[in-house]
């Protein structure tokens, strides 16, 4: 303690450029591993216990003001609330009913036809941690993770639609990228047509851009996007957006096709995570 | 009054830090966060630079990349250079006015938020230069407070 005492006010910078550079060059080789290789998983989940504390403790004071709204909210209110819901679960028995029996028709079809039917997967109801992640990506985190059976690559819905797909996941809790992040491609279809083509996000949380649709093709504004399934990531068949723009650019190669996501993406505090299991393993999905 | 460990008091104001840098904040107000940690960072690489170098700055920056979602190793880099700067002007800072200290602060921020850009533009992300640059002069506006409050917090606790 003495000597170090001694030494305070001229603490020699003697090695610190040494370590320094070896410092840079193990930050650029996690870089690169984490760019090129994805081979950090269990690293970065390693780390991302660690801060879990600081987003249980960011996140309380959320949960703890939506508790007291909850039990301000007046009697009349919650009743006519009630009423609501029941009659909107009776019309969702309804249709449930109808999709049975679709499911099963379509099943049998499939038999006739002699292909593989889809692999039913199943639905969990997860909260948003409201935690702010870095401002220029489209980003948020789940309050599971690995522990609760959450892996890298699982799509994330919501009542509306595909929200993202799981990017890392720790032990206890797991970040998704949302199709809106710039680093987003979500492979699609246009409903009306069955034209395959991806979507890309672009930072802003109510847009994505098509940008390979030719200046002919059949595309009008309202058309609505669902995932086409293709590249395995994410499920067939679920509504991904709505065409807001078609602007044709007789210029070049492609027109500026933008479309608005139907999941309530940045407002809604529950998402569901969607496990189902690939018929042949994705290559990146090993760890 | 039992006086708390270096460690303890850098490792308190750090989860702090941490904890501000993913507070929820209204989205006009996403671009006016000031960068906590790398001000945290910058304090304590100044204060006690036999106590608190490079590697340690390294290591948050990894637990900043997997608390915020970046690529792995980003943050560690641009903490790590701050440190650096910050261990290089340490004596020259300390005779400093606090006006030209925000200034030393600064160019170690703009540094920090330069790196980060640099890898984001890297890796096809496309990064809006507001958003990136306008909390290190937020950061600079704030860094009398945070040295003062942070002067405070070794003085009272920390025993060296």
């Amino acid at each position: 303690m003495r000597t170090l005492r001694q030494h305070r006010l001229f603490h020699s910078a003697r090695g610190q450029g040494l370590r320094t550079l070896f410092f840079i060059a193990a930050a650029i080789t996690l870089l690169t591993l984490d760019q090129h290789f994805q081979a950090l998983h269990t690293v970065r989940s390693v780390f991302s216990a660690a801060v879990y504390p600081v987003e249980w403790l960011v996140n309380a004071p959320g949960i703890a003001l939506h508790n007291i709204g909850t039990a301000l909210q007046s009697h009349a209110k919650l009743v006519e609330k009630n009423q609501a819901l029941q009659r909107e679960l009776l019309l969702t028995r309804v249709h449930v009913e109808q999709f049975n029996t679709l499911r099963r028709e379509n099943r049998r079809l499939r038999t006739l036809l002699g292909t593989a039917a889809e692999l039913p997967g199943n639905l969990r109801i997860t909260s948003i941690l409201t935690v702010d992640l870095t401002p220029y990506r489209n980003l948020i985190t789940l309050n599971i993770g690995r522990s609760s059976g959450i892996r890298p690559g699982l799509p994330i819905l919501d009542a509306g639609g595909i929200v993202g797909q799981v990017q890392s996941a720790g032990p206890f809790s797991s970040q998704v990228i949302l199709i809106t992040d710039p680093a987003s491609a979500i492979p699609v279809e246009i409903e009306r047509t069955g034209l395959a083509t991806l979507a890309f996000g672009t930072g802003s949380l109510n847009l994505l851009t098509l940008p390979y649709l030719p200046n002919n093709a059949d595309v009008h504004r309202g058309d609505e996007l669902t995932s086409s399934g293709l590249g395995g990531r994410y499920p067939r068949g679920y509504p991904v957006a709505v065409i807001t723009q078609v602007i044709p650019r007789p210029g070049q190669r492609f027109a500026r096709v933008e479309a608005r996501p139907l999941a309530k993406l940045g407002r809604e505090h529950e998402v569901l995570v969607y496990t189902f299991h690939h018929a042949t393993p994705l290559p990146e999905s090993k760890h | 009054m039992r006086r708390l460990s270096a460690p303890v008091a850098i490792i308190a104001t750090l989860f702090i830090a941490l904890a501000f840098t993913v507070v929820p904040l209204p989205n006009w107000a996403l671009a006016l966060r000031p960068l906590w940690v790398a001000l945290t960072v910058y304090y304590w690489a100044v204060a006690l630079p036999e106590r608190f170098g490079v590697g340690y700055a390294w290591i948050i920056g990894l637990f900043l990349d997997a608390l915020t979602g970046s690529l792995f190793g980003a943050h560690a880099l641009a903490l790590t250079l701050v440190a650096f700067v910050a261990a290089r002007t340490h004596l020259k800072l300390r005779m400093y006015p606090l006006w030209q200290q925000s200034l030393t602060v600064g160019f170690a921020l703009g540094l920090y938020a330069f790196v980060l850009f640099w890898i984001s533009g890297l890796t096809h992300q496309m990064p809006r230069p507001l958003v990136r640059f306008a909390p290190v002069g937020i950061s600079i506006l704030l860094w009398p407070w945070i040295y003062g409050f942070l002067r405070v917090v070794r003085r009272r606790y920390v025993h060296t």
